[in-house]
């Protein structure tokens, strides 16, 4: 379970703010999951939230920039109706740079800049991802729980 | 009994595209194509939505060059509430210029350091467990981060003239949404403080971009020098080439008239206004693949296709207006020693002058005071029909809309530009099939590399001419005439 731990005072960092980096496409019914999270949470002057379709190489360079990152993306094959998971770094790219994973993306953080946050992903479940807006019932329970964890614990 | 090749998907390019190649008994090959296999339908789906929505609605064909479609859908919507291109304001048109400028430098960026980069550093033949942009983090640092870098520079440019780095909204019909204010455009003139070289949330000044482009540009000239017989021979055949022109035929990547010329530098379009493109252009069709094939109609379709983007527009063109990369063309046509060149590796090149061209543009454009002015919008006299053309990241791209009294869009016509590459690319992917299968008792994964550089050259956007639908695994099959697998390599 991720804490907020705000207390780093380093001038290279953020001031020790938290990252919390929603991906997936709106455009597709529970993948949208993510987006509807960071709209649901409170704002803050302890964490800064950016959002993407998908991860990219050059996002190396921005989580980089903080001590920690919290990902939140939809997850389609799990049983709970959300997850904390610590992914590690691993050297891998797919047949495309347009969809990269966490856990390559850390990888290049640490090639790059030596420097890893500590990361964490909340990856929500979603139950169906066509083409249309709009959650499904099932996912917004889902995304209500996610959110009492986020309060409870940020 | 024939075999056929598959590769698909093919790597490292924008969108999904598969190759099939057919051998004969004697190992030969007999034909070869690239298929667009992803059915588009935007020009359908865009009818009947009121035509303000073009310019955002129809970025939504691609999330990698959507500021390309964002601006050509905004110069045809232009025309629909009575402005001409030279009608908008000079802060309208330049702060579009900027934009557009952002996404050509930071899409040539992401071509180069992340995918067309590992062959050059590794070689085409280089293990592929090694030969992506994770190889080139590890092996060549210094040159990955400025490669994030630079494209960071261009996403930021975009972020601050079309509201967002993907699927922007700033373009309106008859101008601009915003300005941009004196705090953004020193921020892009200095530089801010960060983790990388000349950063504090890592942009670079403009000047460190020119600069890094200038270095790239030496690098590739040298990579140049040592390889070039095999650049040269790689993928050569002669095509017309097409662009807009600025006046006097000097390269404008944002607006112009259309000119062509063939394989030696005649030219067989002279300076034509694009709203007429459909007295000269026609499109082909063919039954294996969703893309059409564009030509220029007088010469039919198997002779009037031309290659678009930057090897085209630098073969087009009369010069560039802008001193570093006029100096660029100079000596890569003094390389070359050629007037035009037809050879499919020397876009990298190409692609790389025009990176710095769009350096020196975006720098003049952050010192004009034009930007901060506030008069955003113009208008005229309504009109039912428009057509915006731009030079995009990857060639030239049409939009053209018609719409009823009702404000509805009751038509719409789309010419990609990595439509007009269509058959170039085919040609490419033939003469490399050629040379490295033929006779060849064995299919190695670096033989279906190469095939996949001369595609990856053109820097093809089939996003563009795709919905993509989930995953698509690679995997490389040897197939008898019955359908029998007889070899097969997955990724």
């Amino acid at each position: 379970m991720v804490k907020s731990s705000m207390k780093s005072q380093s001038k290279n960092f953020h001031q020790g703010k938290l990252l919390i980096y929603a991906i997936g496409n709106e455009g597709r019914q529970d993948d949208g999951l993510a987006h509807e999270f960071v709209k649901k949470i409170p704002s803050s002057e302890h964490y800064d939230i950016h959002q993407n379709y998908q991860l990219n190489v050059e996002d190396a360079e921005l989580i980089s920039q903080y001590r920690q990152v919290l990902f939140v993306d939809a997850a389609k094959n799990q049983d709970e109706p959300y997850r904390i998971l610590h992914p590690q770094a691993k050297p891998e790219t797919g047949f495309t740079t347009h969809g990269l994973s966490i856990e390559g993306i850390m990888a290049m953080t640490q090639n790059l800049f030596g420097e890893l946050p500590e990361i964490s992903l909340l990856a929500i479940q979603g139950q169906e991802f066509n083409l249309t807006m709009g959650l499904t019932n099932k996912a917004q329970v889902n995304l209500s729980q996610a959110l009492e964890w986020f309060e409870q614990n940020f | 009994m024939t075999k056929k090749i598959v590769i698909e998907p093919v790597t490292r390019v924008e969108g999904h595209g598969k190759v099939t190649i057919h051998l004969n008994d004697q190992n030969q090959v007999e034909e070869s194509r690239l298929h667009i296999v992803e059915f588009r339908g935007f020009e359908k789906f865009i009818q009947g939505r009121p035509y303000w929505e073009a310019p955002v609605v129809v970025q939504r064909l691609c999330g990698i060059c959507p500021v390309s479609h964002h601006l050509a859908a905004a110069k045809a919507i232009d025309n629909i509430v009575g402005v001409d291109a030279d009608g908008l304001t000079p802060v309208g048109e330049k702060m579009r210029r900027l934009m557009h400028y952002g996404q050509v430098f930071q899409s040539h960026a992401l071509h180069f350091f992340y995918l067309a980069a590992p062959d050059l550093l590794f070689g085409v033949d280089a293990d592929p467990a090694k030969r992506n942009v994770i190889g080139v983090i590890q092996e060549h640092k210094d040159l990955a981060i400025k490669g994030i870098s630079l494209r960071k520079f261009g996403q930021e440019i975009i972020k601050a003239t079309a509201g967002k780095k993907v699927h922007g909204i700033s373009a309106v019909p008859g101008g601009i949404h915003k300005n941009l204010s004196k705090k953004e455009a020193k921020t892009f003139l200095e530089g801010t403080q960060g983790n990388i070289p000349g950063g504090n949330n890592g942009i670079p000044s403009v000047d460190q971009c020119i600069d890094w482009t200038e270095e790239v540009i030496d690098f590739l000239k040298d990579y140049h020098s040592k390889n070039k017989s095999f650049i040269d021979g790689f993928s050569d055949f002669d095509s017309n080439h097409l662009s807009l022109v600025g006046p006097d035929g000097a390269m404008d990547l944002y607006h112009g008239r259309l000119r062509a010329v063939d394989s030696q530098g005649n030219i067989i379009l002279k300076d034509r206004e694009y709203h007429d493109y459909l007295e000269f252009l026609s499109e082909d069709v063919k039954e294996w693949t969703y893309l059409k094939f564009p030509y220029l109609t007088k010469m039919g379709s198997e002779q009037g296709w031309s290659r678009v983007g930057p090897l085209a527009r630098l073969n087009v063109c009369e010069g560039i207006p802008t001193p570093k990369a006029q100096a660029r063309l100079d000596e890569y046509r003094s390389f070359t020693g050629q007037r035009v060149n037809n050879q499919s590796l020397y876009y990298h090149w190409a692609r790389l002058i025009e990176m710095l061209h769009c350096a020196e543009l975006m720098k003049e454009l952050l010192q004009d005071p034009d930007l901060q002015k506030t008069d955003l919008i113009t208008k005229g006299k309504r009109r039912n029909e428009g057509i915006g053309v731009i030079e995009a990241p990857r060639g030239t791209l049409f939009h053209h809309y018609e719409v009823s009294d009702k404000d509805d869009i009751t038509r719409c016509n789309l010419i990609v530009s990595t439509t007009h590459n269509n058959e170039a690319m085919n040609r490419a992917v033939n003469i490399v099939a050629q040379r490295v299968l033929t006779g060849q008792q064995e299919v190695k994964e670096s033989m279906l590399n190469e095939i996949e550089v001369a595609i990856r050259a053109y820097d093809p956007c089939l996003s563009c001419a795709t919905h993509a639908v989930g995953q698509m695994p690679l995997q490389v099959s040897l197939m008898d005439s019955n359908g029998k697998i007889i070899h097969e390599i997955t990724k």
